[in-house]
């Protein structure tokens, strides 16, 4: 009972620790929610058949400045990852589909529908997460939305129609300046958990 | 600094810059190193800035307007600059002005108007300035609107001289708007012409502080964001009587609760309704880019100028040019994510604008939570201007200050 008692007081400091180094977590929740809205904002526009190819592949080169790594294997607390991952899924085949987020951006580009139209939930709708610390200068939240595919086909008419539910994940390092700490946030992978067909 | 200070001109990206008419003047004048005050009022400005300015400019940008700013804080801050920054203030005819004074203030016995006079930090009679002067001269411009706010107290000072004009020769600082919101708080700067002179207590009245956001600040600031939000969200018309009406009731009334006090703001505005139309499509067209001057010849010695403390020095060379060197990012800022313009075109001025001033591209750009200055990220200026020049969320940039070698911003998007 002792043990577990110690058990329980270890964590609650640990916790508040952790907190404590994070003076203002409502704001970086804030600034998570931003990014990933604004990688919606890219994924809708690279996707839109009315721009150019020139322009939505320029548009590919800035989205993937938003992730961890920038869309390469990237290193965390001496740890190497491999480059940052979208998942797909769809309702004709079950599963999901894991592709590197540059090839899944290039992929969204080259998409075969005549039309292509995505729509993802409201930056001040997005759900975060609370902050979680995983090394001595990095955090990690998640941030939820749902996102909505509409293809259409040559004659103009809806070919594919769904909507799913993704898990963003955010990296928060703390870097410590002359002034006070900076706290970037960049994107991790995203994950596919619950799609249906509308 | 020294990469900034051959940037002293502006570079015409947009048609919008070369051709609008169009500008809000803040002059905003700020006590920040009041022994007594200071700390209270560098938060006034920190939420002046976030939480007024700010959403003003955005929502007014999708008028036609552009935005300078005169920011006098810090050692800066004195009568002489006030006058000096009057004196050179050049306004069009479309234009806003707004005038905000945070410090001390107090009235003489012999007053014969209502309204205070600002100390600005000295202490000799003869330099406070009298806030209907300064009504006075920026209505002499002929803006399309002046506002002209003086926070401060409006008690008798024993031995302070009545005075209704300057007496001193010249020798001598993670929103979200959605289009209703941007709508309503543009439609109380455009809709209305003429006048406004207020200040935040009648004679014989000191004006207090209160606590927002857990700190402290002057009571009437802290009123006005809240009467903003109420404007932007439809609670108060966007009518320059019931918003003024508002803050008058709301300051008065936690003055009362929190701190015992009786504190009345007094405003008189001479206003008619005239709607101003948004500005014609031409201001849409391809960005252009005019050829840029030669750089300054003689660099003044080299200053940071971070964050604003109470303590903080400032020459007056470095922070006029760090004003113009933030009106210039703001312009230009604002046209890269103004999604008005084709998307094309946005890329092409980015790409330009990256191309003329490679030696900046690696200066780094810091944005700053919504309501606080907290340091949410960091990128070079070429990732930015690259970011912004490709985003359809942002409503506007805020330049928050320049600091050697880094750029401050608030980003507010659109709902």
């Amino acid at each position: 009972m002792k043990k577990i008692i110690y058990l329980l007081i270890f964590m609650i400091i640990g916790a508040a620790d952790a907190l404590a180094q994070i003076q203002d977590a409502e704001t970086i929740r804030r600034r998570a929610a931003e990014m990933v809205g604004q990688m919606n904002d890219y994924i809708t526009s690279m996707a839109d058949k009315d721009k150019s190819l020139k322009t939505r592949q320029y548009y590919r080169k800035k989205a993937l400045n938003l992730f961890i790594g920038k869309g390469e294997p990237y290193t965390i607390d001496g740890k190497r990852y491999k480059a940052v991952s979208m998942q797909t899924t769809s309702v004709n085949r079950p599963g999901v589909k894991t592709t590197p987020m540059g090839d899944y951006f290039t992929h969204l580009i080259n998409l075969g529908y005549k039309d292509v139209d995505i729509k993802s939930t409201e930056i001040g709708q997005i759900k975060v997460s609370s902050l979680k610390r995983i090394s001595d200068d990095t955090y990690e939240c998640t941030c939820y939305i749902e996102q909505e595919f509409l293809g259409y086909g040559a004659d103009g008419r809806p070919r594919y129609h769904d909507i799913t539910k993704k898990s963003v994940q955010c990296f928060i390092t703390v870097e410590q300046t002359v002034d006070e700490p900076q706290y970037i946030v960049q994107l991790g992978n995203v994950t596919a958990t619950e799609t249906r067909r509308l | 600094m020294k990469y900034f200070r051959q940037l002293l001109v502006l570079i015409l990206l947009g048609a919008s810059l070369s051709m609008s008419a169009r500008t809000i003047h803040w002059l905003t004048f700020i006590d920040t190193t009041d022994e007594n005050v200071g700390q209270i009022d560098v938060y006034g400005r920190e939420i002046l800035y976030n939480r007024i300015i700010g959403v003003v400019n955005a929502a007014l940008k999708e008028k036609g307007y552009q935005t300078a700013i005169h920011d006098i804080y810090g050692s800066r801050f004195s009568p002489e600059a006030c006058k000096n920054e009057l004196a050179a203030l050049k306004v069009a005819p479309e234009d806003i002005v707004v005038f905000y004074y945070i410090g001390h203030g107090g009235r003489s016995k012999n007053d014969t108007v209502t309204w205070p006079q600002m100390q600005f930090g000295t202490n000799y009679d003869n330099k406070f300035v009298p806030l209907e002067w300064v009504h006075r001269t920026i209505k002499g411009k002929n803006p399309r609107l002046a506002v002209v706010i003086g926070m401060c107290c409006n008690s008798y000072v024993d031995g302070l001289s009545a005075k209704t004009t300057l007496q001193f020769s010249p020798n001598f600082g993670n929103t979200y708007m959605n289009d209703a919101q941007i709508e309503n708080l543009a439609k109380l700067f455009t809709d209305y012409k003429g006048d406004i002179i207020l200040s935040s207590s009648t004679p014989g009245q000191t004006s207090g502080c209160i606590l927002f956001n857990n700190k402290a600040i002057d009571a009437f600031t802290g009123c006005l964001v809240d009467a903003t939000d109420g404007v932007m969200n439809g609670r108060i018309q966007p009518d320059w009587n019931q918003y003024l009406g508002a803050v008058k009731t709301l300051v008065s009334d936690r003055m009362n609760y929190y701190n015992d006090r009786e504190q009345t703001v007094q405003f008189k505005p001479t206003l008619t309704h005239d709607p101003m139309s948004k500005p014609a499509a031409p201001a849409k067209e391809t960005p252009k880019e005019a050829s840029r001057p030669a750089p300054a010849q003689n660099p003044a010695n080299e200053k940071p100028v971070s964050n604003p403390t109470p303590k903080q020095e400032q020459s007056d060379d470095s922070s006029a040019e760090r004003d113009e060197l933030i009106n210039y990012f703001n312009g230009m800022f604002n046209i890269l994510a103004d999604s008005g313009y084709k998307d094309d075109e946005r890329i092409d001025a980015a790409e330009a604008f990256l191309a003329n001033n490679s030696e900046l591209a690696k200066v780094n750009v810091i944005t700053l939570g919504q309501d606080s200055d907290t340091q949410v990220g960091r990128q070079s200026l070429e990732d930015f201007v690259g970011r912004i020049a490709t985003s359809h969320l942002l409503q506007g940039i805020n330049v928050a200050g320049i600091d050697g070698g880094r750029i401050y911003v608030r980003e507010i998007y659109r709902r």
